[in-house]
């Protein structure tokens, strides 16, 4: 009875979903450096791990909507006091595109909106947090390729 | 003797008409051969009207590869412009442009269209080689200056989706350059070559203030014509690359990549009367190479050129 007891326990345990997920993205050229340790994407400076979705096939001149999901909340507590600015750039042309509107459903889900491509190759959108001196405390760049 | 001497001024006011140069009109990054505005007869002044329909069809990246647009994406400039050439003194010009681009992009069922002042440019024209006698190659010789105003509203300005308000580059700047045409016989030459700086302006992104600072430009362009039936018809093809230099940005902003891009243009001009000429052109981005991290562009344009003789 015992060891039928620890069999399941062992079953549970190895069902229990990972605290963060792992991301399985295919290497996309410059994003920055990010250690691929407890969560798939993360602002390093602050310690806060992030999902994002929407931009699986990005089209030219097509909106995109961009999801982006803190699943930890006492990690999307610590953006409470910072400010996010996200921005498209098309770094070896040297210019971006439309601003971005950015809705904050809750602490945890944040919707960027607006994100137009107006032609093909590499884009990074840049998402910065800022504090109230507008200065930027974390980045982080995902490289998308069209 | 006057039969050669009208045949000679009919070539002469042909190769004017295909030689008016273009607005530039880049969509967000593309550059143009252009040639200057010129008089190339002896004429108290010039004035030209040119529309042109230019539209993208691929774009090359960074290694040279090309790809091509979509055809649900469609992305095309309508480009007007008014031009005055006058002539000061003996060999002195001047030379205003003025054009008016108008934008459409169209992403499915997305359209926009805006129409926008473009950039205006003053030109300025010494003859240092004129041809005062009979010579069978040397030709004639122009150096210009040509500043641009940056009056359109630049991609670092627009804010709407599809950017379809972009109507210039943004910045000053001053080109130095010298241009040669010869006739011979049945057949023209012409040539030009052209060094612009820009200068740096600071432009508002994303709520920063950023200096960005263009990097110099450079374009040039060899062609030859054809009077097959008399003067009345010229038939022209010029070849030309134009390089745009590395754009730098103060921040955290990475400096751009250079451009380059060959135009090849054909041309074929009408002469109504010694004063009216019309032309129509085709300019292809997509014949000649190499081509690098610029959308390519094709263009049918249609002049209308008057000159007030002397």
């Amino acid at each position: 009875m015992k060891m039928v007891g620890i069999f399941c326990l062992l079953l549970l345990a190895g069902c229990q979903a990972p605290l963060f997920k792992m991301q399985k993205d295919k290497p996309q050229k410059g994003v920055m450096a990010v250690e691929k340790t407890e969560c798939s994407h993360q602002w390093k400076n602050l310690g806060v791990c992030f999902t994002y979705s929407g931009l699986e096939q990005p089209r030219v001149n097509e909106e995109a909507k961009v999801q982006i999901v803190i699943p930890d909340e006492s990690q999307a507590q610590k953006l409470h006091s910072l400010r996010l600015k996200a921005y498209l750039w098309m770094p070896e042309h040297g210019h971006g595109s439309a601003p971005l509107r950015i809705e904050v459903v809750n602490p945890g889900v944040i919707f960027l909106h607006n994100l137009w491509f107006v032609m093909p190759g590499l884009w990074n959108l840049h998402l910065q947090w800022t504090n109230q001196d507008e200065q930027v405390v974390a980045e982080y760049v995902v490289a998308i390729e069209l | 003797m006057s039969w050669q001497l009208n045949f000679s001024l009919g070539l002469l006011v042909l190769l004017a008409s295909a030689l008016v140069p273009r607005a530039s009109a880049s969509s967000c990054c593309g550059g143009s051969t252009s040639f200057p505005a010129l008089m190339t007869t002896d004429s108290k002044a010039q004035f030209s009207m040119g529309l042109r329909d230019q539209w993208t069809v691929a774009d090359a990246a960074r290694d040279g590869q090309v790809r091509r647009r979509s055809s649900s994406s469609r992305d095309s400039i309508r480009a007007s412009s008014l031009t005055a050439v006058a002539q000061l003194a003996e060999g002195v010009q001047s030379a205003i442009q003025i054009p008016v681009l108008s934008r459409e992009v169209v992403a499915g069922e997305n359209p926009g269209w805006q129409t926008d002042l473009g950039d205006v440019s003053l030109l300025g024209s010494y003859e240092f080689l004129p041809e005062k006698t009979y010579s069978p190659w040397k030709p004639r010789g122009f150096a210009y200056l040509r500043g641009v105003v940056p009056s359109g509203q630049s991609v670092y300005e627009a804010q709407d989706p599809l950017l379809s308000s972009i109507s210039g580059q943004g910045f000053y700047s001053l080109g130095v350059g010298a241009a040669f045409v010869k006739i011979l016989g049945l057949w023209d030459l012409n040539g030009h070559a052209e060094w612009r700086t820009l200068w740096s302006r600071r432009y508002r992104l994303e709520g920063e203030s950023v200096l960005i600072s263009p990097g110099p430009q450079a374009s040039g362009s060899i062609g030859f014509g054809y009077s097959p039936n008399g003067t009345k018809v010229r038939l022209g093809l010029s070849l030309g690359p134009a390089v745009t230099g590395r754009v730098a940005f103060s921040g955290t902003r990475p400096d751009s990549e250079a451009r380059w891009v060959w135009d090849a243009t054909f041309s074929t001009s009408y002469l109504f009367t010694d004063e009216w000429m019309a032309a129509v052109t085709y300019r292809d981005q997509t014949l000649w190479g190499p081509a690098r991290n610029t959308p390519l562009v094709r263009e049918i344009g249609l002049l209308l050129q008057h000159r007030i003789s002397l």
